[in-house]
């Protein structure tokens, strides 16, 4: 028995080895929207949607503040990343155990925490990965670079519109042309005014919010935003969930925890679809972020 | 738990080291508890549901046997038989009896609104019901004996490898087996090994790269040129090959590096020169199932309608064997069209020996296998789609041939994954041309230098990393 497994594992070592120095050598450039925030580390994190991820830089929201760092922008997309079984395992594997006084921003999307009856299937992404350490990472590559060997096909590119930083912050570079913006953030409006009656605020997804402002409270201090988009589709989300700041106050009061709703002041920032922040608000939010954290 | 992920890997590795460790007679005990795990990790609140089919048809089994009175054995064997079937019904068309009973209702005007089932399927449902029936009948007609030990029935019923997909081992088959103590073969092991090895590279390189093409074609029919939808339909053919044979060829080499002989699924369909030829290669365990416990009866029944009883026999079996894979209008017609064509060439039968006897041989082999295959195709064009409707509107877009779209393919973005389909198709072929000369066809390397040979696993296991597919991991077959 001992001579099969010593067999299969000399005939399997060449492909080992070429799987290394393939991922050694060809995982540095752009891989996907979401590499650099499973490999990167991060003391503190920014927990949230692709609202989060564009639109909140982790060097400038911590800088000057005496909070564990470095940051890293740890949110995903409201598929990928609403507070659920999956992405809660997902925090619990990337936080470093030793950390004791990091900051944890909470972002609060109303889809990440509602439910739609039809949609059954959560998202893989986070749920299967077991490593969120290190690069390359295999396991990552392998799971989401199929087949393997177009790894090597992309040879270290560059995406010139989607700039993935090693803080995990995703820079989406859109035309900022006002015009252009508009006619996306309506086609947005468009698709949320039809999809959001079909969402109800879920117990499920609430619990597992609650579950991770327990255990990132053990880690350090954990405040929960709200993060500004386009005002029409701030008022379809709030006019499909009225009960949202209350339900999110309540479990602020029960955690001991602040939550700042930015979205009234939606209109001091510009956005490149409606719902994510354009590059020059992304800054000017980061430091109003940082401001926050400086002063509470 | 797939047979293709990690998971089953680790599972598999575990499940040997421990085999072969244990003392002989206590080996079935652990493929037993290694089989319920692994069915545990598809759905644990049908276990209840598997339990209850294995313990009444087993005890039921053997009091149809040990009952001397032959109403009584009958009676046995009808509540072991229709106690499967109903859950079978329950959980496999009962949904769709009922979806279809209520758009009856909705276009006579009423509007009803039913319970439906939303649990789900049990995993092997369709696979594990068959073979229970099948022993029970065996038993009853005295082809082989009722089982006394529930752990080694257990063991027969749920043996991991077939539990999702078969074969549909029959008793005389499989249970001798289970009862013998099973020692370390290496050539056995090694063989087994190769076995999987050759099944994974069907379904992660050839199954799930086709399937990329041919869902492309099958998710949005009307957007795509004649040249898209021929070439999506051909390696639609290969795709539900490569999967279901790759599933199989992993649950044959699983069982025979544990000392085990699962029956042969499938023999070189491809080259079939007729249907009848065509269902003796393809799924074989199932199509053996229909003939001896549905045909055979059947047949023997509509004796004195002559040929018209013959016809009468394969439109039932074959009509139920479509069904068998689901419960839909499509694959009712699947059924409805394999046996008009398996029933007009049961009544060709004396032109064609005229045929092949004015014609040459080698025409008329090559013509039979085209149109066998072609035959084939056609069907599983209409088993694919989602309704009749889509599968003529899918035919009938190959005449929308546009010498432009050739670009599409062989330039577009897709080149080198389009490029390697057909690499790994015609290997696929190779492979199988290659069977014909040789039953031992995964050894032929045997007689080469160790230099070469060990270059060859080590080269497959590297195509298999890199160039497989790993996102879809479900088998086409596990869902029936």
């Amino acid at each position: 028995m001992l001579k099969i497994f010593a067999k299969i594992l000399l005939f399997v070592l060449p492909a080992a080895i070429a799987v290394v120095i393939t991922g050694n050598n060809f995982s540095q450039g752009f891989i996907d929207y979401h590499y650099t925030k499973i490999t990167g580390e991060g003391k503190s994190l920014v927990i949230g949607t692709s609202r989060a991820s564009q639109g909140i830089i982790p060097n400038m929201v911590i800088q000057g503040s005496n909070y564990d760092g470095p940051m890293l922008n740890f949110a995903f997309t409201t598929y990928n990343s609403p507070y659920d079984e999956g992405y809660y395992y997902a925090i619990e594997k990337k936080l470093n155990p030793s950390v004791k006084n990091g900051i944890f921003i909470l972002e609060i999307d109303p889809l990440a925490i509602a439910d739609n009856k039809k949609d059954k299937s959560p998202s893989k992404l986070l749920s299967q990965q077991w490593i969120f350490h290190g690069n390359p990472n295999y396991e990552y590559l392998y799971r989401n670079i199929n087949p393997f060997y177009t790894l090597i096909l992309r040879n270290n590119e560059s995406n010139p519109n989607c700039i993935p930083n090693k803080d995990g912050w995703l820079k989406i570079i859109l035309s900022e042309d006002s015009v252009q913006a508009r006619e996306r953030g309506i086609s947005k409006l468009n698709t949320l005014e039809q999809t959001l009656p079909s969402y109800k605020i879920s117990p499920r997804k609430i619990a597992w919010l609650e579950k991770t402002i327990s255990l990132l409270k053990q880690h350090g201090k954990v405040i929960l935003i709200r993060i500004p988009a386009w005002k029409p589709i701030i008022d379809a989300e709030n006019k499909n969930f009225t009960a949202l700041n209350q339900i999110v106050l309540k479990i602020c009061k029960s955690y001991n925890v602040r939550y700042f709703d930015f979205t009234p002041f939606s209109q001091k920032y510009k956005y490149i679809d409606g719902n994510h922040l354009d590059g020059t608000s992304v800054k000017l939010f980061s430091k109003e972020l940082n401001r926050l954290i400086l002063s509470n | 738990m797939a047979l293709n992920s990690i998971h089953y890997l680790f599972f598999l590795s575990i499940v040997f080291v421990l085999y072969f460790l244990l003392p002989g007679k206590q080996r079935w005990k652990l493929l037993l508890a290694a089989s319920v795990y692994f069915y545990c990790t598809f759905d644990v609140k049908f276990l209840v549901l598997i339990a209850f089919s294995i313990f009444t048809s087993f005890f039921l089994t053997i009091k149809s046997e040990e009952s001397a009175d032959q109403s009584k054995k009958k009676l046995y064997l009808h509540m072991v038989v229709w106690s499967n079937v109903l859950i079978l019904c329950v959980f496999k068309y009962y949904n769709f009896f009922v979806e279809s009973a209520v758009d009856l209702f909705v276009s006579m005007g009423l509007h009803i609104s039913p319970t439906l089932i939303q649990i789900g399927m049990p995993i092997g449902l369709s696979f594990y019901t068959f073979q229970i029936i099948g022993y029970s009948l065996d038993v009853y007609y005295d082809v082989s004996k009722a089982e006394r030990n529930l752990g080694i029935y257990s063991l027969y019923i749920l043996f991991f490898p077939k539990l999702i997909s078969g074969p549909i081992e029959q008793s005389q088959n499989l249970l001798p087996q289970l009862h013998k103590e099973q020692n370390f073969d290496y050539n056995r092991v090694t063989s087994g090994i190769k076995l999987i090895a050759w099944g994974v590279f069907k379904k992660v390189c050839i199954a799930d790269r086709l399937s990329v093409f041919v869902d492309t074609v099958f998710s949005s029919p009307e957007s795509h040129g004649g040249l898209q939808a021929i070439v999506g339909c051909y390696f639609l053919v290969f795709m539900v090959y490569a999967d279901f044979s790759g599933y199989t060829d992993m649950a044959v080499g699983t069982a025979r590096i544990f000392g085990f002989d699962l029956i042969r699924n499938f023999n070189r369909p491809f080259i079939s020169q007729n249907l009848t030829e065509f269902w003796k290669r393809w799924h074989i365990s199932l199509y053996a199932w229909f003939y001896e416990y549905i045909y055979n009866p059947l047949s023997f029944s509509f004796r004195s309608l002559k040929k018209w009883g013959i016809v009468l026999a394969i439109f039932i079996t074959i009509t139920l064997s479509g069904i068998w894979h689901g419960a839909g209008m499509k694959f009712i017609i699947y059924g409805l069209l394999n046996s008009l064509g398996l029933s007009i060439e049961y009544l060709l039968t004396p032109f064609r020996v005229k045929m092949r006897k004015s014609i040459s041989p080698v025409i008329y082999k090559y013509c039979s296998i085209f149109i066998t295959f072609h035959f084939f195709l056609f069907c599983l064009i209409v088993f694919e789609s989602d309704n009749f409707k889509e599968a003529l509107s899918i035919i009938k877009s190959f005449s929308k041939i546009n010498i432009h779209e050739v670009g599409w393919y062989l330039f577009g973005d897709n080149k080198i994954e389009f490029i390697l389909a057909f690499v790994f198709v015609f290997i696929l072929l190779g492979m199988e041309y290659w069977q014909a000369k040789t039953d031992n066809y995964l050894s032929f390397h045997l007689k080469l230098p160790y230099l070469v040979r060990w270059t060859v696993y080590s080269a497959v296991i590297f195509i298999v990393v890199y160039f497989g597919v790993f996102k879809t991991s479900e088998f086409v077959y596990a869902q029936f």
